[in-house]
């Protein structure tokens, strides 16, 4: 069974319930950025983030987005993911996820670095016998010695983006998702955290990331798709 | 399409059980953290009531005339119960609005939200247990066989209590005006539940009291405590509230599981 993504005329709608509903002079003053804002008798005000999507991606791809802010690229990961189904329209992910849109997500600055690690791992579906192999690997990578022992607030920022990075990029997927080329620490980090990354990128079927940069996209990606106001441009 | 959102529905509830290794963790990381750093931790919240409990029993034992050896264990019993009750209920609102990040950014079953937040209250419920151990032991009580029902009647509390969470949680998330009228009522539901005065207080138009099924959770689950006649009619009233309460769970996350994440 091969991995695979396809998307046939994926439509998101939000709702929008405190928004005030559109007069004409808010008619006229269009703004340029963001999902189309319409409001239908009844309906109340929404925003299509996301408007007749068609894509596929196959094993072996990796494919770059790129549009302004508000052109509808992390909503499209977020669908990728689960956690929007869409609207209208269908979406068929084939293979296991690993979503790298927010690594310090379920982070407990209370909660020593080793408690950490179990509580991320578990969030991303993993067994407790997995995570415990992966612990004496995260550990090192972070660099963070006894102190992944200690409590997370006892961290510098830095430290906390090197644990964060260390878990989420430990984990083995189909699909890879990410939201900008994650880049952390100080600079012998970065190149390392490059290089993990890289080799991660390397041993996953598909990768689906959202970028600004024309440079990393050219170097990442082997097609880019372009989106304008929740549509493929 | 409908069967299709009814077989998501049906996956949602039971993979949500099947996680039992994620919902643990974070409803005992929740306990921790609520009490990290201080020396009794948890015990604090056992160490409150067990000063409530005492405090009110003496002064409303006197208030309502009542024997002390009588109405402390029912205060115990009442207040411990209550505690759980209402805090699953009123944490029910906001379940998926406090679980926004993790919503946003990972998939997963939404009964797992739920589970997470009973585990915590089932958590700080075993702490506060203590309190209604120490006032047992203290004046004697002997609740004979009746005790092999208290399990069942905090499983049936529980098993409610995601029902409600499933409920109130998915109106929270599209109404955020229902955390505050839950608010409101769990208040009033404090004061027309037979907590802190008893029912056989009350002479006549005793069918007002009855029809509050709050009434009947608490009979079973002091009855499993205190001893006494078995309320068979109670247990009814709690199971046909648990079969309706999670009836109506179902038909509003087979409606409605999909809009979650969009109302976050």
């Amino acid at each position: 069974m091969s991995t695979y993504i396809k998307a046939e005329n994926v439509c998101v709608d939000f709702p929008i319930f405190n928004a005030p509903h559109r007069s004409f002079k808010k008619n006229l003053l269009r703004v340029a950025t963001g999902g189309r804002i319409s409001s239908e008798a009844g309906k109340g005000v929404s925003i299509r983030a996301l408007d007749a999507i068609d894509f596929e991606v196959r094993e072996g791809e990796r494919l770059g987005l790129t549009g302004h802010n508000g052109s509808g690229k992390s909503t499209l990961l977020r669908v990728l993911a689960g956690v929007y189904e869409p609207t209208t329209g269908t979406i068929v992910v084939r293979g296991r996820i690993a979503s790298l849109l927010d690594i310090s997500i379920g982070m407990d600055f209370e909660a020593s670095g080793l408690e950490n690690i179990y509580l991320r791992g578990l969030l991303m579906g993993l067994p407790r016998q997995v995570i415990r192999s992966k612990i004496d690997e995260i550990t090192v990578f972070s660099e963070l010695g006894d102190y992944i022992e200690m409590p997370v607030r006892t961290y510098s920022s830095g430290m906390v983006m090197r644990l964060a990075f260390s878990i989420a990029t430990s984990i083995e997927a189909d699909i890879l998702l990410m939201d900008e080329w994650l880049s952390v620490g100080d600079a012998d980090f970065v190149k390392k955290a490059e290089d993990k990354l890289k080799s991660l990128i390397s041993r996953t079927p598909i990768l689906v990331m959202a970028s600004h940069s024309p440079e990393i996209l050219k170097e990442v990606c082997t097609k880019v798709m372009r989106l304008e106001g929740g549509r493929v441009s | 399409m409908r069967s299709v959102r009814v077989l998501k529905a049906v996956e949602d509830i039971r993979n949500s059980f099947l996680s039992y290794p994620l919902w643990l963790s974070l409803g005992w990381q929740d306990v921790k953290q609520r009490y990290r750093r201080s020396a009794l931790g948890p015990f604090w919240i056992t160490l409150s009531l067990g000063v409530t409990v005492v405090m009110m029993g003496v002064l409303y034992a006197k208030l309502f005339k009542q024997d002390i050896r009588f109405y402390l264990p029912y205060l115990a019993t009442g207040m411990v119960i209550w505690s759980l009750i209402s805090t699953m209920i009123n944490e029910s609102a906001t379940v998926f609005i406090q679980a926004e990040g993790i919503i946003k950014q990972i998939p997963m079953p939404f009964g797992i939200h739920v589970l997470r937040m009973i585990w915590r209250n089932v958590i700080i419920f075993f702490h506060n247990m203590l309190v209604v151990l120490a006032v047992m032991v203290f004046f004697r009580v002997n609740p004979g066989w009746n005790i092999f029902l208290f399990p069942f009647a905090v499983f049936l509390i529980v098993l409610n209590g995601y029902g409600v969470g499933i409920l109130l949680g998915i109106l929270g998330t599209r109404f955020r005006d229902i955390v505050q009228i839950v608010a409101s009522i769990v208040q009033i539901l404090f004061f027309v539940t037979p907590v802190m005065w008893t029912a056989s207080s009350i002479k006549n138009k005793i069918w007002i009291i009855q029809s509050n099924p709050l009434f009947h959770v608490f009979n079973i689950a002091r009855n499993g405590l205190l001893g006494g006649a078995i309320p068979w009619h109670s247990w009814g009233v709690v199971l046909l509230m648990t079969v309706l309460g999670w009836g109506l769970a179902f038909r509003m996350l087979v409606r409605y599981r999909a809009r979650i994440a969009y109302w976050l």
